[in-house]
This record gives C-alpha cells, sequence and structure tokens, in this order.
C-alpha cells in the first residue's frame, strides 16, 4: 500500500465519546469529509458536526491537504 | 374555601376500571376561588384528535379562556396533561406536559417533564388536571383512586422542593405519593420559574412555576391504583420488543452519560452560547463536561417511568459546597446556561447552581440566560445603582444570583422576571444584549450555527423551544433519527447546513409536526421512534386505524391552534423575530463569522408561513383549519 505523502494528506482527529482513546491520523486529502467520515463513523442513530481548522464546516466540502479534521458527537435536546 | 374537606369521588368508565382503556375519559376540574371539583368527560374521538399533553393544552385555553388575560388573572388555566400513551407499556412514555397562559411570554406555556407523575396522573383516575381561580391562601391539590381533594398548604409554603415533598408524604402517609410542586420561586411569582415534578424533574419554560404560584397552589399530589391498559397490546408490544432490543446500541449516547456528555462537543462545535453570546470559545470547558465529572461528582443515574435507559444524572459533592444528590443533576442546557453562558468553569458551583434552580424552582435555561444578561450589563456599568455586581466567570456570583432571584432580593427582583424584562428597566441600549424571542431566554442551540432552529424559537408558540423543532445538524448527517424519519416520508436526506432551503422548510414542516404529536402523545424525544412506531403506538392504544398522515395532521392541527392562540393573545408576524445577540456574530471561535441577518429569518419566515398555508401576516387560512377541524376554536 502506497504511504500517504505528508503534504497530500490531511489529519483526522476522533476522540471521546467516540473512541475510548484519541484517534489521530493521515488521511488522503480526496473526496468530501462527508465520505471520509462515514468510513470511520458507523454509529446508528448518532450524528456529528465537522470541524476542519476549528471551524464548522460543511461536510460536503472537499478535503484539503494540510487540514486538521475533527467530527464532534451530538447530542439532541436536553 | 374550607380545605382539608374530604375527597370528592368520581365514579371510573367500566372499562378503564377494569384496566381495560388507556384512558379515563375524564379531565379532573377544580376551581380554587370557590372549591368546587368536578369532571369534564370526553369520547374516543377528542383523544383521537387531541391526543393529550400540549394538544390538550391549547385546546382548553382556546376553548375557555377569555382573549388578553394577565396570566395572572385567576381565569388563566394551569393544566396538567399527561397524553394517551403516557403510562402504557411502550419505554419513553413517562412524560406528561403542563401548560396555561405564560406569565413570562404572555403566549402559550407548554413544558414537558419526565419523572412518575404523568404516569400516576391517569393511574389515579384522570387524563388531565384543569385548574382555575386562585386560592385564599396556600393550599395543595391532593388526587387518588378517581377522587381529589382541596387540602390547606400553609405549613408548606416557602418551602423547598425536598422539604415539600417529605412533608407531603409524611402527612399522607405514602412515600410512593407523585408531587407535582413550585418552590420558593414560583411562590414569588418570578417569572422564569418552573413547576418540579420527583423533585428534580422540570415543565422548565415560560415560567409556570409564577401561573401555579398565582394562584396559591403549592403542589398538585397523585397516587393512583388503575391500569393504563391498550386496545391492541400486541400492536405496541412490537414496538416495545424493538426498542428494548436495540436501545443499547441506539441510545448509548444517552445510557453512558446522559445530555451532559455534549457539553465539551457543543462547545467546540459552536453549539453551546458562552458568554452571554459574545464568546468564540470558554477556558475550562472540559471540567463541566459529564466525561470529566462522571467520576467525581456524579454519583448516581436515575430514570423516568418505563424507561430502561437511565440517562438521569445524580450529582453529590461534600465539601466547602455540598451538593445534594436529592435534587438529582444536570442536563446538558443546564450545564450551558449556568456554565459557559456565564463564563463559569467550575463543576462545583455549576452543579450546586443546578441543585438551587431545582430546589427554588427555577428555570436553569431562563435562569443561566438572565445572570449572564445581568453579568453582561455589570461588565459594561449598566447596573450601578445596585450593590449586587456578578461578573462573568465569578461562580460565587452565580450561586448568589439565584439566591435573590429566588427571594427576590435586590436587583435578584428585576432577574427573577427574565433578561427582557430587565432591559425595559434599564433602557440605555440594554436591548442589544438581549438573546430571547417573545421575551424567553434562547436555549443553548445557537441559532447562527442552526439557522432553521433559530427560525424555530422566533416562531414558536411556546417562546423559543429547541425541543419541538428541527434541529439543523442532525439533519445534516444521514444516520441520524431525524433522517431516518424524513426518508420515511420520501424526502431526500442530508440536508445543507447553512442556511434555511427550501428543503430545510420542508423537514421543519414534518419534525415540527411529528415533535408536538409527541408533546401531546406524550413521548420522550430521545427515544429513537419514527412515524410507523406512533402509528402503531396510537392504534395500540385507542384500537384504531391511525396512519402516518393522521400523525402529520394531529401535529399540524396542535401547531394551528397555538398559532391562533398566539395570534388571539396580541402577537403578528412582527414577534416572530430573534432579539439582537441571534444576529451578532462572534469574532473567534468555530462558528466566527456566521449568523442569519433579521431580513433573511423575514424570507425563510415568508416561505415558511406558505408552506402551512398561512398568509403573508402569519395567520392560518380558514381552508387550512377547516381540513383540520378546528374552524370551530377560531371563530371562538
Amino acid at each position: 500500500m502506497e504511504k500517504i505523502k505528508k503534504e497530500q494528506s490531511a489529519h483526522l482527529i476522533l476522540d471521546k465519546p467516540l473512541t475510548t482513546k484519541r484517534m489521530d491520523i493521515l488521511v488522503p486529502a480526496t473526496g468530501t469529509y462527508r465520505a471520509l467520515l462515514a468510513r470511520f463513523i458507523i454509529d446508528p442513530g448518532a450524528a456529528y458536526i465537522p470541524l476542519v481548522n476549528g471551524k464548522v464546516a460543511d461536510l460536503d466540502g472537499e478535503i484539503q491537504a494540510g487540514d486538521e479534521i475533527r467530527a464532534v458527537a451530538q447530542i439532541v435536546g436536553g | 374555601m374550607k380545605t382539608n374537606h374530604g375527597m370528592t369521588q368520581f365514579e371510573m368508565r367500566p372499562e378503564f376500571a377494569a384496566g381495560k382503556s388507556p384512558y379515563s375519559g375524564k379531565v379532573l376540574r377544580v376551581n380554587l376561588t370557590n372549591g368546587k371539583i368536578w369532571v369534564d368527560n370526553h369520547d374516543e374521538l377528542f383523544y383521537r384528535k387531541w391526543v393529550g399533553g400540549r394538544g390538550l393544552i391549547v385546546y382548553y385555553l382556546l376553548k375557555e379562556t377569555p382573549p388578553n388575560l394577565d396570566p395572572f388573572d385567576p381565569r388563566n388555566l394551569l393544566i396538567f396533561a399527561p397524553g394517551i400513551l403516557t403510562g402504557t407499556i411502550l419505554p419513553g412514555t413517562g412524560r406528561h406536559a403542563v401548560g396555561g397562559k405564560s406569565p413570562l411570554t404572555g403566549a402559550l406555556a407548554s413544558g414537558e417533564a419526565g419523572g412518575w407523575w404523568g404516569s400516576e396522573c391517569k393511574k389515579a383516575g384522570f387524563d388531565a388536571v384543569v385548574i382555575e381561580g386562585k386560592a385564599e391562601k396556600p393550599v395543595y391539590l391532593w388526587i387518588k383512586d378517581g377522587a381529589a381533594e382541596i387540602r390547606d398548604a400553609s405549613h408548606l409554603w416557602g418551602l423547598k422542593t425536598v422539604d415539600c415533598q417529605t412533608e407531603i408524604h409524611r402527612e399522607l402517609g405514602d412515600n410512593k405519593i407523585r408531587i407535582a410542586q413550585i418552590g420558593p420561586a414560583g411562590e414569588k411569582l418570578a417569572r422564569i420559574s418552573t413547576v418540579m415534578h420527583d423533585i428534580s424533574r422540570a415543565a422548565g419554560r415560560s415560567g409556570l412555576g409564577a401561573l401555579m404560584g398565582s394562584k396559591n397552589l403549592k403542589a398538585v399530589a397523585v397516587r393512583g391504583k388503575f391500569d393504563v391498559d391498550l386496545e391492541a397490546k400486541e400492536l405496541m408490544a412490537i414496538t416495545r420488543k424493538w426498542i428494548l432490543a436495540n436501545y443499547k446500541n441506539d441510545m448509548a449516547w444517552a445510557m453512558e452519560y446522559g445530555t451532559a456528555g455534549s457539553v465539551k462537543a457543543n462547545h467546540d462545535a459552536g453549539v453551546t452560547a458562552i458568554g452571554n453570546y459574545l464568546d468564540g470559545s470558554m477556558e475550562g470547558i472540559e471540567n463541566l463536561d459529564a466525561v470529566n465529572i462522571f467520576n467525581g461528582l456524579i454519583k448516581d443515574r436515575d430514570t423516568c417511568n418505563r424507561c430502561p435507559v437511565r440517562c438521569k444524572l445524580v450529582a453529590s459533592h461534600e465539601g466547602d459546597v455540598n451538593i445534594n444528590p436529592a435534587y438529582g443533576g444536570p442536563e446538558y442546557e443546564s450545564l450551558a446556561g449556568l456554565g459557559p453562558m456565564c463564563r463559569v468553569n467550575d463543576a462545583v458551583a455549576v452543579l450546586k447552581a443546578n441543585e438551587l434552580c431545582a430546589a427554588y424552582g427555577l428555570d436553569t435555561i431562563s435562569t443561566g440566560g438572565t445572570i449572564a444578561f445581568t453579568m453582561e450589563c455589570v461588565e459594561k456599568k449598566l447596573l450601578n445603582d445596585f450593590a449586587f455586581q456578578p461578573k462573568f466567570g465569578d461562580g460565587d456570583a452565580l450561586l448568589e444570583s439565584i439566591e435573590k432571584i429566588a427571594a427576590r432580593d435586590g436587583l435578584g427582583d428585576w432577574m427573577a422576571d427574565g433578561s427582557a424584562r430587565m432591559a425595559e428597566k434599564i433602557g440605555k441600549g440594554s436591548e442589544q444584549m438581549l438573546a430571547v424571542a417573545k421575551k424567553q431566554e434562547f436555549p443553548y442551540h445557537d441559532p447562527r450555527l442552526k439557522n432553521v432552529i433559530g427560525m424555530g424559537y422566533a416562531l414558536s408558540a411556546t417562546g423559543p423551544d429547541h425541543m419541538a423543532n428541527l434541529n439543523d445538524t442532525f439533519a445534516t448527517w444521514d444516520g441520524s433519527d431525524i433522517c431516518v424519519r424524513l426518508r420515511e416520508l420520501g424526502m431526500e436526506t442530508p440536508l445543507k447546513l447553512w442556511g434555511i432551503s427550501d428543503h430545510k422548510i420542508e423537514a421543519f414542516f414534518y419534525e415540527t409536526a411529528f415533535k408536538n404529536f409527541l408533546d401531546s402523545a406524550v413521548i420522550c424525544h430521545f427515544y429513537p421512534y419514527d412515524f410507523q412506531h406512533m402509528v402503531d403506538a396510537m392504534n395500540g392504544a385507542g384500537g384504531w386505524d391511525v396512519d402516518m398522515h393522521e400523525i402529520i395532521a394531529i401535529g399540524e392541527r396542535i401547531i394551528n391552534a397555538a398559532r391562533l392562540y398566539l395570534l388571539r393573545e396580541g402577537f403578528t408576524a412582527d414577534d416572530d423575530m430573534l432579539s439582537a445577540r441571534g444576529f451578532h456574530a462572534t469574532k473567534d471561535g468555530p462558528i466566527a463569522g456566521k449568523a442569519m441577518t433579521p431580513e433573511s429569518l423575514r424570507e425563510a419566515l415568508q416561505r415558511y408561513y406558505r408552506r402551512m398555508g398561512w398568509s403573508n401576516d402569519g395567520v392560518p387560512s380558514e381552508e387550512v383549519l377547516d381540513r383540520l377541524d378546528i374552524i370551530d376554536l377560531a371563530r371562538g
């Protein structure tokens, strides 16, 4: 498998309550945020807000090289 | 009026008494001015049409109250309304609604509470309790096994909620009696006060505690022996079996941390308002997240009738500040309002503030919003005439503010009526610092991120409400319950996040219809039920042939009836608007630079009015009212 080149990659960070341990991986900077997150988050009934470089982003936006992408879990109501 | 005069007994319908019906057909009526107690009898069609809960509340307000009443006029009604599904075998049905004309907004008040009170009310033989008049002295209402009595409450007046419950249990000799009550804040007519149930479950919004206090009614105690049964058990049993098999996966978030588990995530994603809507982030937010407070401050879990999820937290702490577990624990909204909204990141202070709100009977959302507004006024030196000067970030000032609100002491006397009325007294441009709609503080789902929720805040007949609404960030994620429901209707999902497209308005139409149905039936919004589950539940309950379109029509009927009530009480389309902070973008943080404009909101509202079949002035057409069979209510 071809190694992901840093200059063509983005950081994906998932942390609690999505995972028990923080997960920080390099992913290829291709496709949409929605498609990327759909690969890693499969919880039924859940919903997430994508943060790209600290700002709320449109899920259908294209991943750019160097992006730091977080998925923030949402809980309804309260 | 004489009190402690003995129970007035009513005969139950034989089917209900035999445990073969989900409703008794009886709404208990009480006039506190003259002590009269009677019942209204309703037939099956009434329950199929109005369902209970919010539906029943708006029906009674339109039918029986004269227009433009002062909310504290004894002719205003205070209504406790379980729903057709309350107390049935379906998980998530341990809820009921409380309503009347709101002392805070002057519009409809309809708040839903969990716990056991609603189920016990139905077991006591009544589908709802409608209270009018004003007692000469403090009283409480005692309802048991198809009978009711007005009792003296002079000795209960002034008690905090735990003490009041303990005393009623002692007096009536039964610790299983369920109690709805006001705390000292409701007694003092604080317009941000609540009706509390089982001590910690609030029908929180719109000042219902003040409405109850205006009637000199301290509590409504219920205990019952009747079974709430079903016409077609097997239909509801299917849904029950499905949810019991799946809730550990589908509701894992609720089982792990409850709604309090979203505090940091919501902060990080721009959902939570910070510093009265001025800031983009708050240092130390992780101190308040359930993920962190769980080990130290959360000592137990609690639940509601018929709910295996147990999402309610129980906080406890001993130290310089003690936190009494009898008052339960915080939800996300409480942590957000009393924490980041006031820039307080001290978990003990915020959990203590939550306890004080439960003890005094205050709405944590409006209390947090009002204190944050006050803190900004102090920062801007607009309240220099007062000795008490609460500052952002000061946990002690947060706690002292709540004490002063509950006692109407000094500045607390102004704060007790909410931030909008404070701004009227302060002037000096302070209205630009308000985060309200119809004088009620916004919940902590920021309309600058969630634009259609903002439209819902502006529109809602009950003032800004995050629950009977479409949650934008859920509608943008295909796996969410909302998207599942929208696809069930044939709608394309997911939705785009920003703005209010026609697609979003269509989704808002259906989702608010569904949730107004839930608030009438009355069912917990956290359960991942879809339309077909509710079809089966209704048909299981009544032995009916309800379909998905009828569920939608029930929700539409309740929204339109609430709109009629709003217009009748003098509101116009101009009141469908957010205050200034809803349009004020932050300079930094996850939603920096983002906000709707008043013009873009007005334009979206016009499209929503058209979708509803309303005029440009937001008035429902005769055609719509006729289709929904509420034309007679519209004509008075």
